[in-house]
């Protein structure tokens, strides 16, 4: 009597001359191997021609970026460092040129800074700035840390 | 397959840094690792998981890898164990199983009529096996590894992993009945 196992194996190809040759012959003559032969085969075919499950469209991308989370924040660090000092210096020199103003064309009691403080203005200026950069590289310092161990 | 450069070649590259290299291999092994975390965990997001984890893995563990045996029988081996590791805390016995909608595009309705299944009730099937019976089910028809291959993902001898293939058919046989 044939097997199931016998009948796979006639699938898989794995079977010698001799055994091949028995197996061929009684799904010939014989129909209960037939049948079973015809079931095992739709199921075999079925199986060999099975696709591949996609995971969801970013999911190479997640991968790559949990490999290596720095590079995200890279390509706005440059932007950050240069352009926010500058609004910060530049929002000062407004606000210290409005103030002039005001003094000037409403001629308020007679009010001036005193020469010494345009050194002053420089020196703060120069503060804003310096502390402006170090807060930035601060922030962008425990944003990549973060992201590393998260 | 994305790209017909050999593994070999592509694991040189990634160990010198080169970051795309990486892109490559996980594209080109990405379908078949999703799957085998599939058929094991039963849920889409849980697979995803498994196979982000297998891919880290692969990635901080490409330098011991000596070689000694293929890439893709290593990296098969870890996700197996990785979607083995999923399922292990879980409380409820039975497999939780997502509806797969528009995944398959083998064979035709014709011969699904034939047959009397449809792929999905086929992957539902699969779904319900053990899940070292659906990795040998997955490893041998759609990586198309041979059982000594098989047997060495699995650690297994290559007989056992014949009679184990050979018992894993016969009860995928009795669950597309059940279903059917």
């Amino acid at each position: 009597m044939i097997t199931d196992e016998q009948i796979w194996s006639y699938l898989d190809g794995t079977l010698d001359e001799a055994n091949r040759t028995e197996v061929a012959q009684a799904i010939a003559s014989n129909k209960e191997v037939a049948a079973l032969f015809k079931e095992l085969s739709a199921l075999h075919t079925s199986l060999q021609t099975d696709t591949l499950l996609s995971p969801s469209a970013l999911f190479t991308d997640r991968v790559m970026l949990a490999v290596a989370p720095a590079p995200v924040k890279a390509s706005i660090q440059p932007v950050l460092i240069f352009i926010v000092p500058v609004i910060i210096a530049l929002l000062a020199c407004v606000g210290y040129l409005v103030y002039n103003n005001v003094t000037l064309d409403y001629t308020l009691p007679s009010f001036s800074l005193p020469q010494p403080a345009h050194y002053t203005l420089y020196f703060i200026l120069t503060d804003v700035v310096i502390l402006a950069f170090f807060a930035e590289a601060l922030s962008d310092y425990r944003f990549n840390h973060k992201a590393y161990h998260s | 397959m994305p790209s017909q450069v050999p593994d070999d070649l592509l694991i040189s590259r990634i160990l010198t840094g080169n970051r795309p290299s990486f892109r490559l291999l996980v594209e080109r092994y990405q379908n078949l690792v999703f799957t085998i975390a599939f058929r094991i965990t039963g849920k889409r997001e849980e697979a995803e998981e498994v196979a982000q984890d297998v891919f880290m893995k692969v990635y901080n563990g490409l330098g011991p890898f000596k070689g000694d045996s293929k890439f893709s029988s290593w990296l098969y081996r870890i996700a197996h164990n990785t979607a083995l590791n999923k399922i292990k805390g879980r409380k409820e016995e039975f497999k939780p199983i997502d509806t797969i909608t528009g995944s398959f595009t083998g064979g035709s309705v014709l011969n699904e009529a034939e047959q009397g299944f449809t792929k999905a009730d086929l992957n539902k099937a699969i779904n319900m096996l053990e899940p070292e019976e659906a990795t040998i089910i997955t490893l041998f028809y759609l990586s198309e590894q041979s059982l000594e291959e098989i047997a060495q993902i699995l650690n297994i001898e290559t007989n056992a992993a014949k009679v184990r293939l050979f018992r894993s058919r016969k009860k995928l046989r009795e669950k597309m009945e059940l279903i059917g």
